[in-house]
């Protein structure tokens, strides 16, 4: 009997929905942008699709810490911050991003046993601070 | 450590250690038994989501509207545990009367929208084919239109701890880890238990033996002559190592099942699926089978699943109640308590099985209702109105960052895993206590230091199940030496106890991460064998 | 463009074959990726009895290129390293020679750590050694040293010390935050990490010393492994001084003629393509890209089909034991070689004639270490092509 009342119901707003969909339209995706921005997930741009799963080839050898700036701390040795960016996906006010970008690409991409790409995270971070 | 107790609580999953906390704020004089850690067993390899039940819609709409009832005092007493999932269900032209399909679904959760109010869940909205594939752009391009929800997520393990801590808070006994090995019974009574703690024996007696045990419920039940049957039903789950989606897809699988990848902390799960099991609770293994059937099954609705690294699997038991004659996924997830007396006579115990995560407090909530009836206490539940502990006020992230030098995402994981009570574990470590020690999963000196002196943790697994420590892409390579140091300065170990507790965590993890070897994690398993190679072979002497 | 002889790789392997090659006077190009897993190198190699000659090449080309080992023929010493263990072995870095357990055994030695350095624990060391041998270690101690003159309280890794040592100004206050400690002259020796330094570690380990009368020694590295990050630029500026043709990128493909590979594409928005008569292959594992792992595992440029132990894999085999601390067959593939080091395919025959192998991704030499790696360069070298 419950299940009756329950089909009937759906069966209900079923006919609710078809009505809206031609009288009614709503910008779903920007009411989904306002209401679901969910804390720390910054959209994945298709762009920047690759560079991002190619951070994933970091094996934590720490070998990068070699164009670390003494301003800094350990936070923003370069295997954190790429760790930090894109995983970790907040804070993207790190000061050192500023600095040491090119010694990053030299330095650090020269001793990456796996190949992360180093200058990519330029790009990132760029594409992080737009959100 | 008493002999005495009202009530013996088995099981430090989310039933065990919420039924306790619950005896425990009645005034009941509780003992919480635990073989292993607070959640090693089927909560902690859970999906981690507290959801409303939207299946139940149809047929039930009473454990629905329960459900999200329950989810909403979920969030009111642990809000820093929880994040919110906001998911994704794309439907693609292969399926047949895909255009109806589409419509039918958005009626569901439309009707559902009333229910998710409760739990404190964002309206659902429905998505054309070029709007999904803007805000998700992994998606198949076959797409004609997804329809979005709301869900949240909770640190599983966590919670557990934070049950069974806010039942010491309120005068409960914890003993763990110590494994019961039978009741003693007497005649048509069960007077107590006997439990080996630490290699010793003790008998330890009660008025109400509680069994939560879950997948050992029926082995322990057996021994006392008792009658529980559930059909246990083993879920799998792949961790990938970063987030690859930015909200939760939904993707039906080979058989027709529904299987979900979710972005949960800085991580992915993919999951899950649903086999009967009948082997070893203690020794359970990720099959190819399984690793393959959840890439088969989300290929079909993000199709580059399979270049993304996976690091790890998670395997447990369902404890779901028995019915002959009904397919794993059509069993019915309701709970239900045993009580003994009644079936088979025997008084003094009841048993719980059955249940989802979401339900926990109320399952809870029943099985102490029973208990405080048969101890002839009046009391009311009050899980529902105080918060667990660290769940009293929210935290904001920009100022503890700033209070203690650490940056603020850093503080945001700390957050989320502490809440108010943050402030005692900065104080718990020295000046060095905020240098971080795990650095996949930010993990710091001073929370190691807080973990053994006042979360009860022994041993680099239950830190890994208390801070996410080790559990990150390295898998140790980067913290296992230093972390261990700190546990072993702790808990006053000697060298060789705290290799012991480095082999025993690498070998447990590499069970996990052994049958998603094969994918992009081999280079990271290549340097890690250099490192444990030459910690191992090259020992002093 | 043209050369007698292509190596692919230029990891240990890659540069034992090039040294060899070189010194046949052979026209030699390396094409690499920048690094390779020589750099978790902890300063120390096994050398289970290999012939020599290879050896004594790749040391002193790394003596040129300014990595210096200590070479003992027939004995090994034990040597420690940062995380308590000792590596016994007879070829190691100069810097670790003192210490060896039998130099340091009954003496006073200080073994010392920094408050800024959280990754070294000297107190580990400590009381690991002082379990096993209580009477010999009565003398060892430790101190942690903060390094505010340099990094103020900021936490760094032993990479970045290193690197920060290189430079004048924060040597110099390194070296005189060490000297005002009041008690250092009154110990035998004293340990420092491996984190003296980069390339002008010789330097930095002479004025340490000439202010201090213990004799000073370093530890073997653990990863992140200064150690490793010296080799790769020794190894380098080795391949420069001796004039050896280095492009930094990867190799995209090949042209063939009849079983003869002709030519290595390079990858790059060029596509230039180097013609060669020999080809020898030592692009490292897993690690350097050499094989890729996913269903199946699959050699990237040639398309080498990859053994375990004498069969083909096909993709369905369990690679994996449940124990970590086993062989695992997983680890053990690589590519099979004949006498001469040429990859052979599923039949066991040998499809590319001036094609050879070297290094860790041949299967045979899974788990020896760099003295495989090391020989087996040299061997593929010195073959007629």
């Amino acid at each position: 009997m419950k299940f009756l009342y329950s089909i009937i119901f759906l069966g209900i707003v079923f006919f609710k929905i078809l009505l809206k969909r031609f009288f009614i339209r709503r910008d779903e995706e920007s009411i989904l942008r306002s209401e679901f921005e969910p804390e720390g997930i910054f959209s994945i741009e298709n762009n920047a699709r690759d560079g991002y799963a190619s951070f994933s080839r970091c094996i934590n050898c720490g070998l990068c810490g070699i164009s670390f700036s003494p301003e800094n701390s350990l936070w923003d040795d370069p295997r954190f911050l790429i760790d930090v960016i894109s995983r970790n996906l907040y804070d993207t006010n790190q000061k050192c991003y500023q600095r040491n970008l090119a010694l990053w690409r030299e330095s650090s991409e020269f001793l990456c046993p796996v190949g992360v790409p180093f200058d990519k995270i330029i790009e990132f971070v760029g594409l992080a601070k737009k959100r | 450590m008493d002999n005495r107790y009202d009530v013996i609580v088995i099981g430090g999953g989310v039933n065990g250690t919420g039924i306790a906390r619950d005896c425990a704020m009645r005034g009941i004089k509780t003992l919480l038994v635990e073989k292993d850690d607070f959640g090693a067993g089927t909560t902690g390899a859970s999906s981690g989501m507290i959801h409303g039940g939207a299946r139940y819609m149809l047929h039930d709409v009473e454990t629905t509207k329960k459900s999200c009832l329950d989810s909403g005092y979920i969030q009111k007493i642990a809000h820093h545990l929880i994040f919110r999932i906001p998911f994704l269900i794309p439907v693609t032209s292969r399926e047949k009367f895909s255009r109806i399909n589409l419509n039918l679904i958005d009626a569901y959760f439309e009707a559902y929208d009333k229910f998710a109010v409760l739990k404190g869940g964002k309206p659902h909205t429905r998505l054309t084919k070029e709007q999904a594939l803007r805000i998700e752009p992994g998606l198949r391009k076959d797409l004609i239109g997804a329809v979005t929800m709301d869900e949240w997520g909770i640190d599983s393990h966590r919670l557990c701890l934070l049950n069974a801590l806010s039942a010491r808070e309120h005068g409960a006994a914890v003993l763990k880890p110590a494994e019961v090995v039978g009741f003693l019974i007497e005649g048509r009574r069960a007077k107590g238990i006997r439990v080996s703690d630490n290699g010793r024996y003790r008998e330890v007696f009660a008025k109400l033996i509680v069994n939560a045990s879950g997948p050992w419920i029926m082995n322990l039940s057996r021994g006392a002559g008792l009658d529980v049957k559930i059909r246990p039903g083993k879920g799998v789950h792949l961790v990938f190592e970063r987030r690859y989606s930015n909200y939760g897809v939904i993707a039906k699988a080979v058989d027709g099942r529904q299987i979900f990848i979710i972005p949960y902390k800085n991580m992915s799960l993919l999951g899950t699926t649903d086999d009967d099991y009948y082997g070893d609770p203690d020794n359970q293994s990720v099959t190819q089978d399984e690793v393959e059937y959840l890439l088969q099954g989300m290929e079909s609705a993000l199709p580059d699943i399979r270049n993304y690294r996976i690091i790890s699997t998670t395997s447990g038991i369902r404890v779901t109640l028995f019915e002959w004659g009904k397919n794993e996924d059509d069993l019915s997830r309701y709970h239900r308590v045993f009580d003994h007396e009644k079936v088979e006579g025997i008084s003094g115990i009841i048993s719980i099985a059955g249940g989802k995560l979401a339900s926990y407090r109320l399952m809870s909530e029943e099985a102490t209702d029973l208990a405080c009836e048969k101890l002839g206490i009046n009391a009311r539940c009050r899980t529902h109105l105080v918060p667990l502990p660290g769940g009293e006020e929210m935290q904001d992230p920009e100022e503890i960052g700033k209070q203690y030098g650490i940056p603020a995402f850093v503080a945001r994981r700390l957050i989320a895993r502490y809440g108010a009570r943050i402030h005692s574990v900065m104080e718990a470590g020295d000046a060095t206590g905020r240098s971080p020690v795990c650095i996949c999963e930010s993990v710091l000196e001073a929370e190691i230091r807080y973990a053994v002196r006042k979360e009860m943790a022994k041993s680099l697994l239950d830190l890994s199940r208390r801070t996410g420590f080790g559990t990150g892409p390295c898998h140790g390579a980067q913290c296992l030496l230093r972390g261990s140091w700190i546990l072993a300065e702790e808990l006053k170990l000697s060298i060789d106890e705290m290799d012991g507790m480095i082999q025993e965590f690498l070998q447990k993890t590499w069970q996990k991460r052994m049958p998603v070897l094969n994918y992009n994690q081999a280079p990271q398993e290549e340097m890690n064998r250099f490192i444990f190679q030459l910690w191992r072979t090259g020992h002093g002497g | 463009m043209e050369a007698e002889v292509i190596v692919i790789g230029c990891g240990p392997a890659g540069f034992s074959a090039a040294l060899g090659a070189s010194a046949n006077g052979k026209d030699v190009t390396v094409i690499s990726n920048p690094a390779s897993a020589a750099g978790f190198f902890s300063g120390a190699v096994f050398a289970p009895g290999h012939p020599y000659k290879a050896m004594d090449l790749f040391v002193d080309a790394l003596h040129d290129g300014g990595y210096t080992f200590k070479f003992h023929r027939n004995e090994t010493k034990q040597i420690l390293a940062e995380n308590g263990g000792a590596i016994e072995t007879g070829i190691y870095s100069e810097m670790s020679g003192v210490s060896e357990t039998s130099n340091l055994f009954k003496k006073r030695v200080l073994f010392i750590g920094f408050e800024n350095l959280r990754e070294y624990i000297p107190e580990l060391i400590c009381s690991r050694f002082r379990e096993k041998y209580p009477e010999l270690t009565a003398g060892w101690g430790v101190r942690r040293i903060k390094l505010e003159s340099i990094v103020r309280d900021a936490w760094i890794s032993k990479i970045t010390l290193a690197r920060l040592l290189e430079e004048k100004e924060y040597r110099a206050r390194f070296i005189e935050t060490i000297l005002r400690l009041n008690d250092i002259m009154d110990y035998d020796a004293v340990i420092f990490p491996a984190v003296l330094g980069i390339d002008s570690s010789a330097e930095i380990f002479r004025e340490l010393q000439k202010g201090l009368k213990p004799e000073i020694g370093e530890l073997l590295s653990v990863i992140p492994s200064v150690n490793g990050i010296r080799l790769l630029r020794a190894i380098r500026m080795a391949l420069k001084k001796r004039g050896i043709n280095f492009i930094p990128s990867m190799g995209a493909g090949f042209t063939l003629s009849g079983r003869l590979i002709t030519g290595i594409k390079i990858a790059g928005d060029t596509k230039e393509i180097m013609n060669a008569g020999k080809i020898i292959y030592a692009p490292g594992r897993f690690i350097g890209g050499g094989i890729k792992s996913g269903r199946q595992f699959v050699e990237p440029l040639f398309g080498l089909p990859i053994f375990n132990g004498k069969r083909a894999l096909t993709g369905y085999e369990v690679l994996y034991n449940d124990s970590y601390w086993d062989e695992h067959a997983g680890f053990r593939v690589g590519v099979k070689v004949d006498e001469l080091l040429r990859p052979l395919n599923e039949y066991g025959e040998v499809f590319l004639e001036n094609l050879f192998a070297a290094g860790s991704i041949i299967q045979q030499f899974s788990g020896v270490g760099m003295s495989g790696s090391v020989y087996s360069g040299y061997s593929a070298s010195q073959d007629a092509a």
